[in-house]
């Protein structure tokens, strides 16, 4: 029982110490190295996925890899709000264009 | 009742069965069929003119332009890289069969033995390689765009001569047919749409050419500055104008679109380095 309750325990301070430092490890590792809000952060991290998926899958649009390029910009900045709002519409473009490859052919096929 | 709806069966599972039966062949001739029932006033070997096609105007420019291209030193150009001997002696003349005149209308070709498409830019590669030399980038138009701007007249006049054999190169084929109907970018267009299904439409103030004959003629000379464009380089160009980031000139994704775009050309004759807007 007692080392049940010592696992418990050293498992809520791993996830507390996680909750802690995770979103800074995670705040210095976007690309600029510059300190952001952990939503910038993670708005950032997630478009440069999915952006980097939509390359991957030859269906990036032009729109979501300059959104990117301005999110990248911002960060450099320590702008956290045009940040958020660049990865936003990174992530949203990039989106499209992969779902873009599911739609019915066209012309005389 | 039933009798009906086993005929209607028997019917419907007669059109699934032709239409995964369709040839290359077949597709073809669906898509000149398509183009000619909209313009049926405007002859089949008259799409190698593409968009001239549709105006007269832009028709007498062209051969008025044509008549002393303006750009013959950039193809006098190509000529001395097509001359130059390599390292060990050999010319890329020594890589083709007739000394490379009447060859480019076999390209792209499909080699069943790497089990891809082979685009005559890829052919020269592979004789600087062979030879000892380094390869070009294929989207280098002062290397590679020059050679090809000289290397494909001495093709000029032979008819396109694109051959999809074996499962394989159906594959391929196939793939590069997915790519051309497939829209694409944020504009949502897709190759087929234009120029297929709108062909002759004014867009922007451009009218869209016809996809038979459009594999011609390249590379070309475009707009006022007379840039080179090899086929693979406008099809880039075309993507980013969809706002579709391009793909790589050379890759396979391209490859197997020149094929299918080409095969789409067949019994048309070449005539390369041509202007075009």
């Amino acid at each position: 029982m007692k080392v049940i309750r010592n696992v418990v325990r050293m498992m809520a301070g791993g996830v507390f110490l996680l909750g802690i430092t995770g979103p800074i490890v995670h705040a210095a590792e976007n690309t600029s190295g510059a300190a952001l809000t952990i939503d910038a952060a993670e708005a950032l991290s997630n478009a440069e996925f999915l952006v980097g998926m939509a390359k991957s899958k030859k269906s990036l649009w032009t729109t979501a890899a300059g959104a990117l390029t301005q999110a990248q910009e911002a960060a450099k900045k320590q702008d956290s709000e045009a940040v958020i709002r660049h990865s936003a519409v990174a992530s949203e473009q990039a989106f499209l264009g992969m779902a873009q490859s599911g739609y019915p052919l066209t012309g005389a096929d | 009742m039933k009798q009906l709806i086993w005929i209607m069966s028997c019917l419907g599972w007669l059109a699934v069965s032709a239409n995964a039966q369709a040839t290359p062949e077949d597709h073809r001739l669906q898509v000149v069929n398509a183009v000619q029932k909209l313009y049926p006033a405007i002859k089949f070997e008259d799409y190698v003119h593409g968009a001239l096609a549709f105006s007269a105007d832009a028709k007498d420019q062209y051969d008025a332009i044509m008549a002393f291209p303006p750009y013959d030193s950039e193809i006098e150009k190509g000529a001395k890289l097509w001359a130059t001997p390599f390292k060990n002696g050999k010319r890329y003349a020594d890589c083709f069969p007739q000394a490379g005149k009447n060859v480019v209308g076999n390209y792209p070709l499909f080699d069943a033995a790497t089990k891809k498409v082979v685009t005559f830019e890829m052919a020269l590669n592979q004789c600087r390689t062979a030879n000892g030399e380094a390869p070009y980038k294929h989207g280098d138009m002062n290397t590679m765009g020059l050679l090809t701007a000289y290397a494909r007249t001495l093709s000029d006049g032979m008819k396109m001569n694109i051959k999809v054999e074996g499962q394989d190169a159906l594959a391929a084929f196939e793939a590069g047919q997915r790519f051309f109907h497939q829209r694409r970018g944020q504009l949502n267009f897709s190759c087929a749409g234009c120029h297929i299904n709108h062909v002759g439409n004014v867009l922007r103030t451009e009218y869209l050419s016809m996809a038979p004959g459009q594999a011609t003629h390249w590379p070309a000379f475009r707009g006022g500055d007379y840039a080179l464009f090899t086929l693979q380089r406008r099809y880039a160009a075309c993507n980013q104008m969809v706002r579709l980031a391009p793909l790589e000139i050379g890759g396979e994704e391209y490859n197997n679109l020149e094929y299918y775009h080409s095969y789409l050309s067949n019994g048309l004759p070449l005539k390369a380095s041509v202007f075009r807007k």
